[in-house]
């Protein structure tokens, strides 16, 4: 099972027992100094936690969100993170055979940070790597 | 005498807690042990907790349990060494004498003495026994293999006896002995320390949710509601002292370690010395305890080693023989101070910096010019070590710069004070706990940060009027004048690199120390002060050092938790600019204010002139339309008066002044009245001293030259050039006399300066260029008055004026020191004035003063 969540028309998913949960619009404090895709830290019932912003991140193309982005709140073998998204979608389910190797080459969109992709029958499904993405 | 008894006792207790929890693990060890015989680890680490049971009962003189733990130490001697390896017998004897170890230790917390049962001394000799035999059995299978199995019977029956013994002695112990060792484990239980920690945070958002909740229900103003959080308010804080108290412990537990360490560490150094430990009962958090207890100890073992003297040295210094050391604790505004004060030689400052020289920790012309604390904080540098030779006792690879690291990252502070021959004080400021610190939240660019107060001195706020009065801008830097001292300003949004804000009417300055370096704060708006509960920040923020962790405000909102000493560490950084000069033109650091050097140009294109900062009055603009000329001679209306303006270039051959609508004046009160110079703008200030270059610009007004940064750089005589710009500026207020003054004095910048400054006054000035040189004058020519520097390479101030006033001819001679040293030495060494350097107006009055006095004797 994997949720899937969308930035900047791209179709992300991370897998369902990675993900703690889903926050609409956190205050989001800045932290001058930090890394460019570190958007700042949001306080998750008493947790500090690092958000980041999913394009910049990987280097997508997008427009500034006026209204605030969801909380992806992901699971790590550290600490929780917060990955930023513009639109939540639903969850599904994907078969094994189905999850293709990464390509060489995404148009837009840094790879390193992907595990696997997925055609879905409408589109492109990019399987997030939350191992390296939280780095 | 009861010291010492309450002092075994407490050893005594510590004993027997430790055995008790080694043992507990010796169960479970030995059963792991005997399904991995070979674990080579597993049997160090029985063998160590077995060796320290038998060293320990050793020294309190429980000869039983020594002589048990003996023969099982050498049992696990041989497991250890290959010689056999673990088997059911084995562990079976290993533990059978760890169920003995644990009856005697009961007894022994029961009854305070070992107990005396026959059945003891019976297992001793059946464990040595089953010890050797294991022996015997090794020799022989090093003869051969083959006779293993006649040796087995033997053995086999042997065991069989002694098991069997054993047995019916273990039920016998068991009944009455073992008991007590459930009684006493039983008032307290062990929990884990992880555990507490996050009680512990939890606390802290209760008291977060909590203050949320007061103030909600304040605005709503429901009678019911707000009794009802009055009652959750108060079971809160309640709740959370209680948590805070589980991690509580009494500094005693530390400090209680000392008599014994000092005993041992005098008798080792042949010194006497005498402990005193006041507040042992102070209570700090356990994670801070234990964090304290090495830096502690390297403090303690360094007042011994290197602090008190030998009894024969103190006793002809007239100090009591035994040396006094003393350990105190007690709570200061939210702080633990811990003292360690000796009475012995202090810290010898010349021996430090001799000692930081070399090791190459600073340079020569560094320690010359370093003030009394800035050396003493020299032994904090790593790689330094006070001590001539390596003793036993300390230097044993850590420093004290390790201590300090130490004590830095609990977030606390550390600082010395020494008198030589009158001893040392070392204070340490450690908070109460690390999770809840006090705090100061400021604001800047919207959002909110908290500064620990520890490293908080004060807070200033200025006006309008006061920033321009106080607040000196040089180049792109800042200085705060507070008191006597300039203190240089930095922006909290230049520091986290946000876009400059307009500047506001009001200036919010937060003066801080991180130890060495003292420098205020410039934020939007001081907010309050808090208690904060620190959280650690994510992985992705740990490279940025001025950064200690997040907290959350009553609101919900995050804070940014600032590490002052992280914040210079990143200004170091950003003044490594000025560093690189120093290094290229050989520095010699001074102190205070003399160090700053303005730096600017009259023209774009032209040469870059400098000028020691503490001769400036003011920076300020003026229009060039408001320059009037009167006689040939320009002025200006400046608070009132009508002040002359010099160009440069009208005294020496530089390139003439720009043209500009605006101009930089530095104004210079000398004289009894105000003068400015024209510059067409301020470079920087520099703080640094250069080894100036006497010969390639050599014209009057100018001192000598430097290159700094890549510009050569003219030091401009202020003095001579407003002499030259009316000959009668000084003469008209001073009637200066033929007087002959030698002055003494290393630096040709200040030799240059100070006898240009004195000869516009009609003095008739000789230079030396140190004390031996200046001795040497003084043989040969009559001079009125000596003037000298102290710091000085072949000879200094002090010696030469000692050599002065020894002297028959030269007895009564004046001497005034120019120098920033330490006034109270003055008095002895028969220095008759005192006047810090740059501050030349001081310098004329205390000639003349001099001068009359001398008339006065000779009359």
């Amino acid at each position: 099972m994997f949720i899937t969540f969308y930035f900047s028309n791209f179709l992300f998913a991370l897998p369902v027992e990675d993900v703690l949960e889903i926050k609409k619009s956190a205050e989001i404090t800045r932290v001058p100094l930090s890394p460019s895709h570190v958007e700042g830290i949001i306080n998750l019932r008493g947790q500090i936690i690092t958000a980041i912003h999913l394009a910049k991140k990987l280097g997508l193309k997008f427009d500034e969100k006026k209204n605030g982005y969801y909380h992806v709140i992901v699971k790590t073998s550290q600490e929780p993170i917060s990955i930023l998204v513009e639109e939540i979608g639903d969850v599904i389910s994907i078969e094994e055979k189905d999850l293709e190797p990464v390509p060489d080459h995404l148009e837009g969109i840094d790879i390193q940070y992907i595990k696997n992709i997925s055609k879905l029958s409408n589109r492109l499904l990019i399987v997030l790597d939350s191992e390296s993405i939280k780095k | 005498m009861t010291d010492m008894i309450e002092l075994d006792d407490e050893i005594l207790q510590d004993f027997l807690a430790e055995s008790k929890e080694n043992i507990e693990q010796l169960d479970e060890k030995f059963v792991e042990l005997e399904q991995d015989p070979t674990n080579k680890e597993l049997l160090s680490s029985i063998f160590r907790i077995m060796h320290t049971l038998k060293g320990t009962s050793g020294f309190f003189g429980f000869t039983t349990l020594q002589a048990i733990s003996h023969a099982a130490e050498d049992i696990l001697a041989k497991l250890r060494d290959g010689v056999v390896s673990a088997d059911q017998q084995i562990i079976d004897m290993l533990l059978k004498a760890t169920d003995y170890i644990k009856a005697i230790v009961a007894s022994i917390e029961k009854e305070k003495k070992e107990p005396e049962d026959k059945v003891y001394r019976d297992f001793i000799k059946v464990v040595r026994e089953f010890a050797d035999n294991l022996g015997k059995e090794s020799e022989k299978n090093h003869e051969g293999q083959d006779r293993n199995e006649n040796n087995i019977p033997k053995d086999k029956a042997e065991n069989t006896k002694s098991a069997h013994n054993k047995d019916t002695q273990k039920q016998d112990f068991r009944k009455e002995e073992k008991a007590p060792v459930v009684h006493l484990t039983d008032t307290h239980i062990k929990v884990d320390i992880g555990l507490l920690d996050k009680l512990m945070n939890l606390a802290g958002e209760l008291v977060l949710s909590r203050n949320r909740l007061v103030q909600i229900a304040n605005s709503l103003n429901d009678p019911e509601i707000i009794s009802a959080t009055q009652r959750l308010s108060l079971v809160t804080t309640e709740l959370q002292e209680e948590i805070m108290k589980t991690r509580m412990q009494p500094i005693g537990t530390v400090f209680n370690k000392f008599p014994r360490i000092v005993r041992d560490l005098s008798r080792v150094a042949n010194k006497k010395v005498k402990l005193t430990i006041e507040g042992a009962d102070t209570e700090l958090d356990r994670s801070i305890i234990e964090a304290i207890k090495d830096p502690l100890t390297h403090i303690v073992r360094n007042s011994i080693d290197h602090g008190i003297e030998p009894p024969e040295e103190r006793v002809k210094m007239g100090k009591p023989a035994v040396g006094h050391l003393l350990l105190r604790a007690y709570h200061e505004g939210g702080q633990v101070i811990i003292e360690i004060k000796d009475d012995g030689r202090g810290i010898d400052i010349e021996k430090v910096k001799e000692k930081a020289l070399q090791k190459g920790l600073i340079s020569e012309a560094e320690a010359n010019n370093l003030s009394d604390r800035e050396a003493i904080n020299l032994i904090f540098k790593p790689g330094f070590s006070t001590a001539e030779k390596v003793t036993n006792i300390s230097g044993r690879g850590v420093g004290m710069d390790v201590v300090k690291t130490n004590i830095e990252k609990l977030g606390g502070s550390i600082d010395i004070q020494t008198e030589k021959g009158r001893g040392t004080t070392l204070t340490m400021k450690i908070p109460l706990t690390l999770a809840i610190i006090p705090a100061l939240i400021v604001s800047c660019h919207g959002q909110r940060y908290a500064i620990p107060q520890v490293n908080l001195k004060e807070l200033v706020i200025l006006n309008k009027e006061e920033i321009v009065k106080d607040v000196q801008v040089i180049g792109d830097s800042k200085f705060y004048r507070l008191r006597n001292e300039v203190i240089p300003l930095f922006y909290l949004e230049d520091i986290l690199e946000l876009p400059e804000q307009n500047t506001k009417d009001k200036m919010s300055i937060i003066i801080l120390n991180s130890g060495l370096l003292e420098f205020g704060l410039v934020v939007d708006k001081i907010l309050d002060s808090e208690e904060i509960v620190v959280k650690p920040l994510g992985k992705h923020f740990q490279g940025i050092p001025v950064y200690a962790g997040a907290t959350l405000m009553g609101d919900g909102g995050i804070a940014l938790i600032l590490d002052v000493v992280g914040i210079s560490s990143v200004l170091d950084i950003k003044k490594g600019e000025t560093e690189s000069i120093k290094h290229e033109a050989k520095d010699i650091t001074s102190k205070g204010d003399e160090q700053f050097f303005l730096i600017f140009q009259i023209s774009e294109q032209g040469e870059h002139f400098a000028i020691p900062l503490a001769l400036v009055a003011r920076l300020d603009k003026i229009k060039s339309k408001d320059i009037e000329s009167v006689a040939g001679r320009e002025v200006v209306q400046y608070r009132g008066y009508s002040m002359p303006l010099i160009r440069l270039d009208q005294f020496m051959p530089v390139s003439p002044l720009a043209d500009k609508e605006e101009y930089n004046i530095i104004v210079f009160n000398t004289g009894g009245r105000d003068v400015a110079f024209l510059a067409s703008h301020i470079v920087d200030s520099i703080h640094a001293y250069f080894e100036l270059d006497e010969e390639l610009y050599e014209f009057d007004g100018v001192l000598g030259s430097a290159i700094i940064r890549g510009h050569t750089t003219l030091f401009v005589d202020v003095f001579k050039i407003i002499e030259m710009y009316n000959p009668d500026w000084f003469k008209r207020y001073f009637s200066a006399k033929l007087c002959e003054i030698l002055l003494a004095e290393d630096s040709v910048f200040y030799r240059n300066l100070i006898s240009s400054y004195l000869s516009s006054f009609g003095y008739s000035v000789t230079t030396a260029k140190n004390g031996q040189d200046a001795w040497n004058k003084l043989q040969q020519y009559d001079f009125d008055l000596l003037l000298t520097d102290i710091v000085m390479p072949e000879m200094d101030g002090f010696e030469l004026s000692f050599k002065v006033r020894q002297d028959e001819r030269l007895k009564y001679m004046p001497i005034i020191a120019i120098s920033s040293e330490d006034i109270k030495k003055s008095s002895d060494s028969g220095i008759d004035e005192f006047v810090p350097k740059l501050k030349l107006e001081r310098l004329t009055g205390a000639i003349e003063k001099a001068l009359q006095k001398r008339l006065k004797k000779a009359a």
